[in-house]
């Protein structure tokens, strides 16, 4: 008889697509966690019968190893803090590193240093993970002998530099003729007086730079307007009105923190009473483009023609078409020009010199000059790479005139055009020496390769951005004998000098200021003056062409757009935290898609995931689609850095015993030196689907939660405008509402409230939607209920808004009465931690999701685990695409519905756990493995965690992450991003080489492992870390004894906009206590009562006022009604 | 064919089979109870080091402090093992440096070998030598996932012996407390108990009663309730329960 079971959720056909039910199936995992679970239970039953046997035995017996001289000073297991520097892109960033037991395992933004913001980004967060990879080469390797490369010494490698110069060698000349550089790009003082101090030596020699993103453009541009190698830096806590021209200050850029540091000065309400306002005109959202109050999208090539039609308009030559468009730039313009002297257009340096022409040429009219833009000479800040440099290069060797070649750090047979080949160039010279971190693609074609010294483990000095000379100290000794860019010089040079002297030498310090320079990490006063040309006038060619007709995608020639991406040039390909971060935008790991629009994927028949071939005339990328709203028509836009052959074991490796499949695809190979940032490209589609690694849509739990995402977004990331911002505040005050305790309706409206939102996950997005939209099903985000300007309110929601604002204050903070059966000790008066998170003030960078992984240990789990959902990130950024401006009316038609999404609006949300004063996690726990502490942290136990996953079942924001698998364990996850294509392959690391990454972890983290749950603890290593330090300095540590700033988290360090507040709230003058009663300020899902201790501040656009629709400007005090 | 029945005398064995069950699965289940314990894991672990150092002989004979070796432990988690240089401030061999002879007691004796070694190496620049450093064998042991912060205890009034034991009477050391979570929560719930002037945390042979008296700023105390008290209020002392406290 067939009995009716029930279907196991994995196999409901309506389930089976569900997030949560992929992130929990099973039935894959034998797979690629090399014991099956038949053979681990016969392995348990064994033990069990061993382990009662050998009862009574100890663990593992440990061995302490003191030192036989322990330094002066040094305490074993107190951590230090010494400064540092890194260069990145040839700008040298001031760092403080925090090294335990003489490891560095984490760095963070010099505060000494005022011009540089005290956060960093990802790609600083990550570094310390790039110095303990074992896949790091280790030696020097010498290819004389056909084949693969065999090892060889630094002594070796002495004799045979010797040779060269000695008896002529391979043919170099006594005066270097026949010798060439080609270096990174760096700004390096003591490098830049060694290659002067080699090009005088051999007279002869060449010298090369090359950077793969680079400002080539930016120089040109204002040499011919200023007749001087200039580059722009940017002062925008000055401006009132920022344009962002197809740039991303904000994001990508090198200087991002401090602009973005800047920005957010000028964007305080509190403070200023006013904010800036922020236009974007590109072909791609990205980090700029999310934060505009204003955006438009508009095709990369056609940024000139706009920008040509803006500075007429501004000088008074207003365009004459009645366009939507048109009427944007005449906002525009009216904007640039009322606020003259505080307004800046910023290009990015993809655009041709051209474009940088007319835009600074803009910013001389405007008054930007000196007031929101300095100019500062080239020449005395970086030797910042070119690619015209890299041509040069490559003719030389052609011409036949370089008979040896010395390649300082870059890594150009990956990352360059690919129609320059200039890897069978670099093979044809006789002597070729390679010094880079990774014995990579150049090196492969180089006769000798040095392992280079990582920046943590070298002396160094570079320039900021401003031209302040930094200063930097190895945290540690080479861990596998490196040498630096320094000590490869001085070798050629025959330079006795140690690093150390020769950098004491070019700063020209000694005893006590060269001391402190050491450590401070800089020199103060050292930066470079700006420049004080004078603009010339300058004869641009006349452009023609209409850039209105730009938004409607073309019928087949796709525009390519090369971006970048979260690796970088692709110098960070093998860092498996920047791998595994989601980029603020698309929210895409391990690997790039070829990005568009729901319009331009809907007009050329594309779907989701499918895979596009995508030809240009060098070559063809085969990338899977992905749909971003707000790309511009036509635009294809890819990520560089991806597609590396010989990255390592995360970013691919073609060597037999880490042999990996690349990540990604290579968008170097159809980039050519004429069309280096976009170019046209034949798009089609093909019949492979081949899944991206977004992050966005993980952890739903039900049907329900997908299909009303867009109506909950409102009350989750909250906003509105300025205007209705300042007409509450004027009402009100900004004492806000924290104060008012009106609980007498709890009762009434919690049983609903927790009915609607059981189950419920706000992790949303409208990928998910947008997918669904290319089958054309009718898109249901015509209406938005919610609190953004605009919105047609119902009464029955501005009640409940009022209740959620007037019910559940946070402050007065109970200690959770209801559930409290045991309560702490009476005497105990204990801090309250809290955080805001300022959504003003985010950016959307994902530093802290990078700098919480340094601090806390996370692991990488690999693509396939991140398709699961299963990804470990302790915050995460959610991202909401939403319509610019309401509709009003609910759409039915999907076209119409869609249009509102090519110009969407983002918002930005960080999301870690509450620590929710009730927290329903706890209450789920079988064997209170997650409990409350007095302090109101819900402290997670890794030890009592038995994997029951029931809490992060019941946490309704979804922030527990379960091991799945031992990912902290290298032996399992490294394989994962090619775990069944290369079984052969990096199936296994020595465990020498898990050893070596074990000593980037954080000592005061336990290491978790599989079948545990974890998640975001508020930093509480550093909180018990401040306490044990008040209190061994005798100080009480009780309510509202703590300072701001004594204990911060990893998050709020890194966050350049200090957009994440973290203190103890029962200090009412604290800064999150004052924060706590802001106007803003907001509980997500306060309706479920569970007092979270994290609030969020609502998000403040500035539209301008020309630009918002009529029915919306109505609305624009409406919030002041609710109150 | 025919079937087979069990006679029904077998069903007395019934009870026995069930009381033997009972009783060999109890005595099995004590004997894990027992084997596993941690006074039974834990307590008496003690290890033969490389070098015999006696703490009945430095603590307790010739009463050095116990912060002359272990000088971290009132500003780091670790109460760290002491480098050879400080065995070597006595033991240093039959050495002189710039003509001025060093301390030299028991300068031949066979069980210090380990300690001149380790001083010869390092001196002679061979940091690396398997020699240079003398692996001591960690006899409290807690487990990975526990955070023990030696600081903040000592500066708090909480005496070695607390947990220690009277280590200036082993001749080796040995483990004289369980050190399970219990025993760390017993004294976090009672601290009165074990709380006394931080200048005589050291002071292992500390006795308060009415015979032994401690007088603080005039107040005399002969009870350890009253004084852990007064120390209580005086170091605010208010130790935590909470899970996050020691495990991170």
């Amino acid at each position: 008889m067939e009995i009716d079971r029930p279907m196991a959720l994995k196999d409901r056909t309506d389930m089976k697509s569900l997030p949560l039910v992929k992130e929990a199936d099973s039935s894959r995992d034998d797979v690629v966690d090399g014991v099956s679970r038949r053979r681990w239970l016969q392995l348990m039953g064994a033990s069990t019968a061993l382990g009662a046997a050998a009862a009574g035995c100890r663990y593992e017996q440990e061995v302490i190893q003191p030192f036989a001289r322990r330094p002066e000073g040094y305490v074993p297991g107190v951590p230090v803090k010494k400064s540092a520097l890194c260069e990145i892109g040839g700008l040298g960033r001031s760092l403080v590193a925090t090294v335990f037991d003489g490891r560095p395992v984490k760095v963070d933004g010099n505060e000494l240093l005022k011009s540089q913001s005290g956060g960093t980004t990802s790609l600083v967060q990550a570094i310390t993970l790039g110095m303990y990879d074992p896949d790091r080469s280790r030696s020097v390797v010498s290819r004389l002998a056909a084949g693969a490369g065999e090892n060889s010494n630094w002594e070796m490698f002495k004799a045979a530099v010797e040779k060269q110069f000695s008896e002529g060698g391979a043919g170099l000349a006594g005066d270097g003729a026949g010798l060439a550089v080609l270096s990174a790009p760096t700004s390096s003082p003591t490098v830049l007086r060694l290659k002067s101090g080699l090009l005088s030596k051999y007279p002869g020699a060449k010298w090369y730079d090359y950077a793969p993103l680079n400002q080539d453009s930016v120089k040109t541009a204002a040499k011919q307007l200023f007749g001087e190698t200039l580059v722009p830096r940017y002062q925008f806590a000055e401006a009132k009105v920022i344009l962002a021209l197809d740039s991303d200050p904000f994001g990508r850029d090198l200087s991002a923190p401090e602009y973005s540091r800047d920005f957010m000065a000028g964007r305080d309400v509190e403070a200023n009473g006013e904010m800036s306002r922020l236009w974007s005109v590109g072909s791609m959202m990205n980090g700029t483009a999310a934060l505009a109050d204003e955006r438009m999208p508009l095709p990369t090539s056609s940024v000139g023609l706009f920008l040509a039609d803006l500075e007429a308009a501004v000088s008074g030559k207003p365009l004459e078409s009645d366009s939507e468009q048109a009427k944007f730039l005449a906002a525009l313009a009216k904007d640039l020009r009322e606020n003259s002297g505080k307004a800046v257009v910023v290009v990015g340096d993809q655009q041709p010199a051209e474009v940088h022409v007319r835009a600074m040429r803009l910013n001389v009219a405007l008054g930007a000059i000196g007031s929101t833009v300095v100019m500062q000479p080239a020449e005395e800040l970086t030797e910042g790479g070119s690619l015209a440099s890299l041509e040069a290069l490559s003719s030389t060797i052609d011409a036949g005139q370089v008979k040896g070649l010395l390649v300082l750090g870059a890594n150009p047979v990956y990352a360059s055009p690919g129609d320059l080949d200039i890897g069978a160039k670099i093979a044809k010279v006789p002597f070729s020496v390679h010094l880079g971190l990774y014995d990579d693609e150049t090196s492969a074609k180089c006769k000798w390769h040095v392992n280079q010294a990582h920046c943590l483990e070298s002396w160094t000095d570079a320039r900021s951005a401003d031209g302040t000379y930094l200063l930097g100290q190895p945290a540690i000794e080479p861990l596998f004998g490196g040498k630096s860019v320094i000590e490869l010089l001085s070798l050629l040079m025959g330079v006795e000098q140690a690093p150390e002297e020769l950098i004491q030498e070019t700063v020209a310090l000694s005893g006590k200021s060269w001391e402190k320079a050491l450590h401070d990490g800089f020199v103060i006063g050292s930066e470079v003056q700006p420049s004080t040309a004078e603009a010339g006038t300058v004869q641009l060619p006349a452009v023609e062409g209409d850039w209105q007709d730009t938004k409607v995608p073309p019928a087949k020639n796709a525009e390519l757009v090369f971006a970048e991406g979260v690796l970088y040039d692709g110098s960070f390909a093998n860092n498996g935290w920047l791998q595994e971060l989601p980029d603020p935008i698309t929210k895409l790991t391990w690997g790039n898609a070829a990005i568009m629009s729901q319009q331009t994927a809907t007009a050329w028949g594309l779907k989701q995931n499918q895979v596009a071939n995508i030809a240009t005339d060098i070559g063809s990328l085969s990338l899977p689609v992905h749909v971003v709203p707000g790309t511009a028509a036509g635009t294809v836009v890819v990520s560089i850095g991806y597609g590396r052959r010989e990255a390592g074991r995360i970013g691919g490796s073609s060597k037999p015993a880490i042999r990996t499949k690349p990540v990604g695809v290579d968008a170097y190979s159809v980039r050519s030196a004429d069309a280096w940032f976009y170019r046209s490209a034949g798009v089609q589609g093909s019949s492979t689907v081949e899944e991206v690694a977004t992050t966005q849509e993980h952890h739903y739990v039900d049907t329900l939660s997908l299909s009303v995402v867009n109506e909950r977004v409102p009350r989750l990331a909250r906003e509105g405008s300025l205007d209705s911002y300042l007409a509450y505040v004027a009402a009100h005050g900004e004492g806000g509402h924290g104060e008012d305790t009106h609980v007498e309706t709890a009762d009434v409206e919690s049983g609903d409230a927790a009915h609607e939102h059981a189950g419920d996950e706000h992790h949303e997005s409208t990928g998910e939607l947008v997918q669904t939209a290319v089958g054309m099903n009718a898109m249901e985000y015509g209406s938005q209920p919610g609190i953004q300007e605009g919105a047609p309110r119902t009464a029955q929601q501005t009640a409940e808004e009022a209740h959620h604002h007037h019910s559940w204050p946070e402050l007065g903070g109970h200690h959770y009465p209801n559930f409290d059966l045991t309560p702490g000790p009476a005497y105990y008066d204990s801090p309250k931690w809290a955080m805001t998170i300022d959504l003003n003030k985010c950016t959307g960078c994902s530093a802290c999701v990078t700098a919480c992984q340094a601090e806390n240990n996370i692991a990488i789990v690999g693509k396939p685990e991140v398709i699961r959902g299963r990804e470990l990130h302790w915050i995460r950024v959610d991202r909401y695409f939403l319509p610019r401006y309401e509709a009003g009316t609910e759409l039915s038609d999907p076209v119409e519905a869609q249009k509102l999404y090519e110009n969407p609006k983002v918002v930005f949300q960080p999301v870690t756990c509450h620590h929710c004063e009730k927290a329903p996690c706890e209450t789920v726990c079988p064997v209170a493995a997650t409990v409350h502490s007095d302090e109101g942290l819900n402290d997670m136990v890794y030890n009592r965690c038995i994997g029951t996953r029931y809490c992060g079942n019941n946490c309704p924001f979804k922030v527990r992450r379960f091991n799945y698998h031992n990912y902290s364990n290298a032996v399992t996850f490294l394989r994962y991003p090619d775990a069944l294509a290369s079984l052969d392959g990096a199936r296994r690391i020595p465990e020498g080489d898990v050893k070596l990454m074990g000593l980037g972890m954080n000592p005061e983290v336990s290491i978790r492992s599989r079948g545990v749950m974890e998640k975001c603890t508020f930093c509480v290593q550093r909180i018990q870390a401040g306490k044990i330090n008040a209190r061994n300095e005798g100080r009480s540590f009780r309510n509202g004894d703590f300072q701001d700033g004594e204990v911060t988290t990893a998050c709020q360090d890194v966050c350049p906009t200090s957009a994440i507040v973290f203190g103890d709230a029962s200090k009412v003058e604290s800064q999150v206590g004052q924060l706590f009663s802001n106007p803003r300020s907001y509980a997500m899902l306060n309706e479920l009562n569970i007092i979270p201790r994290l609030k969020y501040l609502a998000r403040v656009r500035n539209p301008h006022p020309d630009l918002v629709p009529a029915g919306a400007a109505e609305s624009a005090v409406e919030p002041a009604a609710h109150a | 064919m025919q079937e087979f029945n069990f006679p029904n005398w077998v069903n007395r064995f019934f009870y026995v089979a069930l009381a033997t069950v009972v009783i060999v699965g109890g005595y099995l289940a004590t004997c894990l109870f027992f084997a596993t314990h941690p006074d039974t894991v834990n307590r008496g672990h003690r290890p033969l080091q490389p070098v015999p150092f006696s703490h009945k002989l430095h603590a307790g004979e010739l009463k050095m402090d116990c912060r002359y070796c272990h000088n971290t432990v009132e500003q780091a988690g670790h109460a760290a093992i002491p480098p050879t240089a400080t065995c070597g401030n006595c033991h240093g061999g039959n050495r002189t440096v710039e003509g001025r002879a060093l301390a030299v007691v028991q300068q031949e004796s066979p069980l210090l070998a380990p300690v001149r070694e380790s001083l010869e190496v390092t001196l002679a620049g061979n940091q690396d030598s398997e020699k240079a450093s003398i692996g001591w064998l960690r006899v409290h042991d807690l487990p990975d996932f526990v955070y023990f912060n030696h600081s903040a205890h000592i500066n708090r009034g909480v005496s070695c012996v607390s947990c220690h034991g009277r280590v200036d009477q082993m001749q080796v050391v040995q483990q004289a407390k369980n050190l399970s979570m219990r025993f760390c929560l017993d004294c976090h719930r009672a601290p009165e108990q074990h709380l006394r002037d931080p200048q005589l945390v050291t002071q292992l042979d500390f006795q308060i009663d009415e015979e032994h008296p401690q007088v603080v700023d005039g107040v005399t105390f002969t009870d350890q309730d009253e004084y852990g008290r007064f120390w209580m209020e005086k170091l605010h002392v208010t130790p935590n329960e909470s899970c996050s406290t020691c495990h991170r």
